[in-house]
């Protein structure tokens, strides 16, 4: 009876535990609808892409951080042979960018736009003519992307600014043109044609416009992509060091922008790094530009940590559906989180603004360039260069191919004059569609100011009134009253399922930049009677579950006949009173490239420690020690923080979590106190700060 | 992409410290040999005398010809060809000098009399062996069969010899064996390090015993210094050496107090109440119950066996401040500080304060004593300072093409603030000798022979986009080669408008050799460079067309002085750091003017303020095609 009794019992948690796990499989996931393909590269050459173009015959172009540029030939792998790869110049400096203009090659290196040809015919260069010559100083972060072209045939190259030599922190233009865009005509003529660029990496020509992509820095609160229109100053002030020349387009001074925004330079003789302040009045980009209209507001905003930490291309969808259902959207490449996102772009009142979204992940190395194959496949190539990404791999060539399914996705969000139109690819299921318990919509936007990043500041919750479900079901209007001109929207739709197979959204949020709000009539709608409260999030969702509630409590101490060590919290910073002193003290460092500086650290179970998380790397981390094979769940969780993420110190609410630091920034370190686990085994320290979670790791071995 | 680290600020600090501080590479207390007599030496034989200069034409065997005075020593071996000895003994030694081979000639310097270290013309040679220049010589034992008498020689690392005729250098770090009271040897004798014209050629080579040719089978704790002079021609210049004879100091009776730290400001620390004190084994920070933040008080006994003047460098990762006998002799300092102290023999008074605030790098303490006669002497514990590792070298390989590699190259020419050529293209040639172009300004920056280039600056991790030549470089100058030049006595512009230059840059010849194009002052210029056999030499061809009253200055240093008959055209240049091949019946101008020192910010070239350099040029009208051969 015993026997019969454990074995129903060992079937029930058998069920228990796979039956959720087999639903999960269930669940639409981005590799159902996208494929990720490999390209070999072969061994020996360093592939750290810094530009990619596919060449009329089909073959792809890659330039590299080597200096090299390489022909792929047969990238797309037909009858499984094996792609080739033809060396076509090399020696450059450094090349981040590429692109092919009327039978020529243009690469830019760090000092020059470089035009190559093969003259003789022998498939490689032989000719390397210096369209234009810029001046650098020399600084390590001065790199030059492009060019992209534009439409009259005319070229935009753009440069990185360097940094302090005190202020080491801060974003400084020491040569003319660095922190700029130029225009450069392939006969060699250079104009400057906007600055405020800070890390302009990601290019591309989008309507017939020159757009450009930044990432979080000084005076940069997150990502974002932008039109840049000449004359345009996007935000860091480096570059105005040139804008009193008279060749400059930017008539803004940095004086009259610092009489706005304090840059908080260091007092003589000392260099003190500005940190955010607390609890002050934010300063936003769109309200200094209400005063100094020469700025430009990003057209869409790219929240950091959420979709991205470094944004990259820009690349606008020309496959005309070859590729999905996406056709004439962009998709931006992420360096650091190995992943693309997508954007919706509208233009209301005449100014750019649109919606974000996640569309792919799980890239091997950094997302920096992409271009579509003849096939309307997507080609990616991909870097580290020493940053560290998601996707570990030192560099990458890799295809992004559609399977010819359809995702369930928001494929777009409009600006109404009372809320949003959220337009899907597939019929939704009205029922989830109509609910305004399937919707959460903050509002929200960053500081503009010379600190490092910027929390998330002046949200707010704001309530639907409506959401009306269209005739065919691709449609759902949203009536949110409360809009905010000049901010993000963050719109979740968690509870929308599909029609056909009741399926989640494959990406439940998008962000929307509102920069103008449409003129027009609005819906006669009146405000929904008072809900009680926004239920839990519904069971299918896999980024909100809470099911490690149910699992099992954390293993109790070991019955030994010891005194039960008094619990600690998870973050404990003080030597509890009653220790007296601590068994083992721990150092560990940072790594550039997302490392921690051990690998393994050895602890006896039980034992009282003293652990000290010093953060020399120039980006924030966190240390998070959680029990065995959990780390990826705990990292994921971290992700699904999104907004929420960054007051969080990126740390979830997790029963795997055992002890963690908060978020520690460049240059700080933080000291915690802990216990360590009673029971034998392999732990695992992890930062959880999104897209480093799946690399920087270490070993906690409890003996 | 993100921002410059504080990870890199203390590595690049750590790095340029560790690499000031090991033996051989700071400067140590050196003592010049006086060359205005032979008396540092004992009973020279005639083979050896002094001279002033001396005449080399590098292309003919033997050729070598002093010039009366002092300042020189030379060696011409006939009838009389004895090695030379000092007359003084020594035993650690660091040596450095320069040195001039005849075409052809052999010699060494051998320390201790024993140990030999070869003086070789191996201009060009591709394979250096042990009995290159720069080799540590072979042992040698008749007992064996033929073929295996030698042994034990180590080959330099790479060949860095320059041409005969031309002043060379180099700097031996060297340990003398060690014996107990006995007499026993308790340590081998040991070459700290080797470098030849600024390449390391050895580091920590263990001598097991004498080389072959040695004056005694034995080993000492002392020996002469002693110069071959039965092989051939050679001559000697600025021979330095710092003997380290005295006894180490030692440091005992080890105590620490531990102060608590909360804020930047440093108190006085006679106001603070230790939170823990105890005594200490060896010098080290990795005292118990240490906090994020303190101040390490560190009391001890320096025994100084001998007295005199030491230098005392101080190192705390953070800040630390010394007293010796109660008396302050610094401030606070950020890292470390190098004081001087006048210490008695006999015990002093040490205390050594360590304050660190800053928590994003590990602690680091460190006491390093030196002084005349006392080789930098580290009193703390190996594990008190770990510097990082070195990064996995990355090379820029050469193969059987030229190698063309753009980047920011650090220069350090003379009469040049160092700086960075920020559109550099550095070309490699399969036959060794590689130069470097600035595409900013048309210069001929640097040549050398060896490997390509290390590229670990610029490809590894972030990189700083910078690569370094390996090899013994050659450094002219950065100053622009074509400009005008109304009044012959003006100097040459050392500074090029924007307006006045524009590069096109470069199409491949059938060879793979790149062609530089160019505009410059209205004249269009092409611009190649060839390299000669055996990689000894480059010879420029530019071809000029249009421009007004342009020069081209083809030679630039302290003096430039013809070599052999007028009709050879060759020219010694910048104190016989290179040799300057002209075309037969070629008229240069050859004159002397005083130039500003070229200071550089921000990788762009400006004119210092202050110091005129007299320097002598060689210019040429700039026009047609002209041809003109480096050699070194």
């Amino acid at each position: 009876m015993k026997k019969y009794y454990t074995l129903i019992c060992g079937l029930i948690v058998a069920c228990q535990m796979t039956l959720p796990v087999q639903a999960q499989e269930f669940l639409p996931k981005e590799d159902d609808f996208y494929k990720i393909i490999t390209i070999p590269v072969p061994e020996g050459i360093v592939l750290e892409a810094g530009g990619v173009v596919t060449l009329p015959e089909g073959d792809l172009a890659i330039s590299t951080r080597r200096g090299d540029v390489w022909i792929v030939e047969n990238p797309y792998m037909n009858d499984r042979s094996s792609p080739n790869f033809r060396k076509f110049a090399s020696g450059m400096h450094e090349c981040l960018g590429l692109a092919w203009v009327e039978g020529d090659l243009y690469v830019a290196q760090r000092g020059e736009l470089t035009r190559l040809r093969d003259t003789n015919g022998d498939g490689r260069a032989d000719e390397y003519h210096t369209v234009y010559a810029w001046p650098v100083s020399g600084h390590y972060h001065e790199y030059s992307f492009g060019p992209v072209v534009g439409p009259d045939g005319s070229m935009f190259v753009s440069g990185n600014v360097a940094f302090g030599d005190a202020e080491w922190w801060r974003g400084e233009s020491r040569v003319p043109w660095r922190g700029w865009i130029m225009r450069i005509t392939p006969d060699g003529k250079m104009e400057p044609w906007a600055t405020g660029m800070r890390s302009p990496c990601g290019l591309g020509i989008v309507d017939g416009k020159l757009f450009y992509g930044d990432n979080q820095g000084d005076w940069m609160g997150s990502g974002f992509i932008t039109v840049v229109e000449k004359g345009d100053f996007t935000g860091h002030p480096a570059g105005l060091t040139w804008a009193t020349r008279p060749e400059s387009p930017v008539k803004l001074t940095a004086e009259a922008l610092y009489a706005q925004v304090d840059p908080r330079f260091s007092p003589p003789g000392t260099a003190i790094k500005p940190e955010n302040i607390e609890n002050e009045v934010p300063t936003v980009l769109a309200e200094v530009e209400q005063k100094l209209p020469a700025i430009r507001t990003p057209s869409v905003w790219l929240p950091h940590g959420v979709l991205g930490i470094s944004t990259s291309q820009i690349m606008p969808d020309e496959t005309a559906g070859g590729f999905g259902p996406f056709a004439g959207q962009l998709f931006v490449g992420d360096q650091g989180q190995s992943k693309i996102d997508r954007v919706f772009l509208e233009k209301v009142n005449g100014v750019y603004q649109g919606a974000a979204f996640a569309f792919r992940e799980g890239f091997q190395s950094g997302v920096l360039r992409m271009s579509w194959g003849r096939d309307g496949s997507m080609f990616v190539g991909q870097t580290n260069r020493g940053w560290g990404s998601t996707g570990d791999d030192p560099f990458g060539l890799q295809r992004l191919v559609w399977t010819g399914k359809t995702p369930f996705e928001m494929k777009a969000i409009r600006a109404m004059p009372d809320g949003f139109e959220v337009e899907f690819t597939q019929p939704v299921d009205k029922k989830t569609a109509s609910d305004l318990a399937s919707y959460e919509i903050t509002s929200f936007i960053y500081k503009y100011h010379p600190v490092y990043g910027s929390p998330v500041v002046q949200d707010s919750v704001l309530e639907v009134w409506a959401a009306i479900v269209s005739e065919d079901g691709m449609r759902v209007r949203l009536v949110v009253p409360d809009i905010r001109k000049s901010f993000v929207h963050e719109i979740k739709s968690i509870g929308v399922r599909s029609y056909s197979g009741n399926f989640p959204l494959l990406h439940q949020t998008g962000y929307y930049t509102l920069n103008e709000i449409p003129a027009g009539p609005k819906l006669n709608v009146s405000r929904p009677v008072k809900q009680a409260a926004i239920p839990e999030t519904p069971v299918m969702d896999h980024s909100q579950h809470t099911a490690g509630a149910a699992a099992p409590a954390a293993p109790a101490a070991p019955a030994e006949a010891k005194p039960k060590p008094v619990a600690l919290g998870k973050r404990t910073n003080k030597m509890p009173a009653d220790w007296g002193k601590v068994d083992q003290s721990i150092q560990l460092g940072t790594q550039p490239g997302l490392k921690y500086d051990k690998t393994t650290i050895t602890v006896k179970a039980g034992s009282k420690i003293r652990w000290t998380f010093r953060n020399n790397d120039d980006m924030p981390h966190n240390l998070v020690i959680v029990k065995p094979g959990t780390a990826d769940n705990v990292a994921q969780k971290a992700i699904e923080l999104g907004l929420k993420g960054e007051s969080k110190g990126w740390v979830p609410d997790s029963p795997d979590i055992l002890f963690h630091t908060r978020l520690v920034g460049p240059g700080a370190s933080e000291t915690i106190y802990m216990i360590a686990p009673a029971k034998p085994g392999t732990y695992t320290y992890v930062c959880t700060f999104p897209g480093h979670g799946t690399v920087m790791r270490g070993t906690l071995r409890v003996e | 992409m993100n921002k410059a680290t504080t990870l890199l600020k203390l590595a690049v600090l750590l790095g340029a410290w560790s690499l000031g501080s090991l033996p051989g590479r700071g400067q140590p207390a050196y003592t010049l040999v006086s060359l205005d007599n032979l008396s540092f030496f004992k009973s020279p034989a005639a083979n050896w005398r002094l001279a002033s200069d001396v005449q080399v034409s590098p292309r003919v065997q033997g050729d070598f010809r002093p010039v009366t005075g002092t300042g020189v020593l030379v060696n011409t071996p006939a009838d009389v060809h004895e090695d030379l000895f000092s007359a003084e003994e020594f035993g650690d030694l660091d040596l450095e000098f320069e040195f001039m081979m005849a075409p052809g000639s052999n010699s060494g310097v051998y320390l201790q009399g024993r140990y030999e270290i070869q003086l070789l013309d191996s201009w060009g040679k591709k394979n250096p062996g042990f009995g290159d220049c720069g080799g540590i010589y072979e042992r040698w034992n008749d007992q064996k069969p033929d073929g295996q008498k030698g042994y034990q020689g180590v080959a330099p690392r790479e060949n860095a010899c320059k041409a005969p005729g031309l002043w060379q250098k180099m700097l031996i770090s060297f340990q003398a064996p060690k014996f107990d009271a006995k007499g026993n040897k308790t340590a081998n004798a040991r070459i700290l390090r080797i470098e030849l014209n600024g390449v390391v050629l050895h580091e920590n080579v263990e001598l097991t015993g004498p080389t072959r040719g040695a004056m005694s089978a034995d080993e000492k704790a002392m020996g002469p210094l002693r110069i071959q002079g039965d092989h051939g021609a050679v001559a000697f210049r600025h021979i330095k050496y710092a003997h380290y004879n005295r006894p180490p100091v030692t440091l005992t009776n080890l105590t620490y107090s531990l102060y608590p730290r909360e804020t930047v400001d440093i108190p006085a620390l006679e106001s603070l109440k230790p939170e823990s004190q105890g005594t200490l084994s060896a010098l080290s920070w990795e005292v118990p119950g240490l906090p994020e933040r303190f101040i390490l008080r560190i009391m001890g006994v320096l025994e100084v066996p001998v007295a005199g003047t030491y230098q005392i460098e101080h190192i705390g990762f953070g800040s630390s401040r010394l007293m010796v006998d109660g008396k302050q002799l610094d401030a606070w300092s950020w890292f470390s500080n190098t004081v001087s102290a006048e210490l008695s023999a006999g015990p002093h008074q040490i205390e050594l304060a360590y304050a660190k605030y800053d928590t994003w790098y590990a602690p680091g303490l460190g006491l390093i004593v030196s002084g005349p006669g006392l080789r930098a002497q580290s009193l703390h514990t190996l594990s008190s300072i770990v510097l990082p590792n070195p990064a996995s070298a990355i090379a820029a390989p050469l193969g059987y093409e030229p190698y063309i590699l753009r980047c920011f190259v650090d220069v350090n020419a003379p009469r040049e603030e160092a700086h960075r050529v920020v559109h550099a293209i550095n070309v490699g040639t399969p036959g060794k000798a590689h130069y470097t172009f600035n595409a900013d300004n048309g210069a001929l920056v640097q040549a050398w022979r060896g490997g390509f280039m290390d590229a670990t600056p610029m490809w590894h991790d972030r990189g700083d986009g910078s690569a370094r030549p390996v090899g013994a470089v050659l450094r002219m100058s950065d100053k622009p080669a074509i400009q005008p030049l109304t009044d012959m006595n003006a100097p040459f512009p050392a500074l090029l408008s924007q307006d006045a230059w524009r590069f096109q840059g470069y199409r491949l010849d059938e060879a793979g050799y790149p062609i530089f194009t160019y505009q410059v002052h209205g004249a269009t210029v092409s611009d190649r460079f060839i390299p000669g056999e055996d990689g000894k030499s480059l010879t420029r061809e530019l071809t000029i067309s249009g421009g007004q009253g342009l020069y081209l200055c083809l030679a630039r240093g302290t003096d430039i002085q013809p070599v052999g008959k007028p009709k050879d055209q060759l020219y010694a240049v910048d104190g016989r750091s290179w040799y300057l091949q002209l075309p037969p019946k070629t008229t240069p101008v050859i004159r002397r003017v005083a130039e500003a020192t070229l200071a550089f910010k921000n990788g762009q070239p400006a004119l210092a303020a202050g110091t005129q350099d007299q320097v002598q040029e060689l210019l040429l009208p700039a026009s047609g095609v002209i041809r003109y051969t480096v050699m070194w």
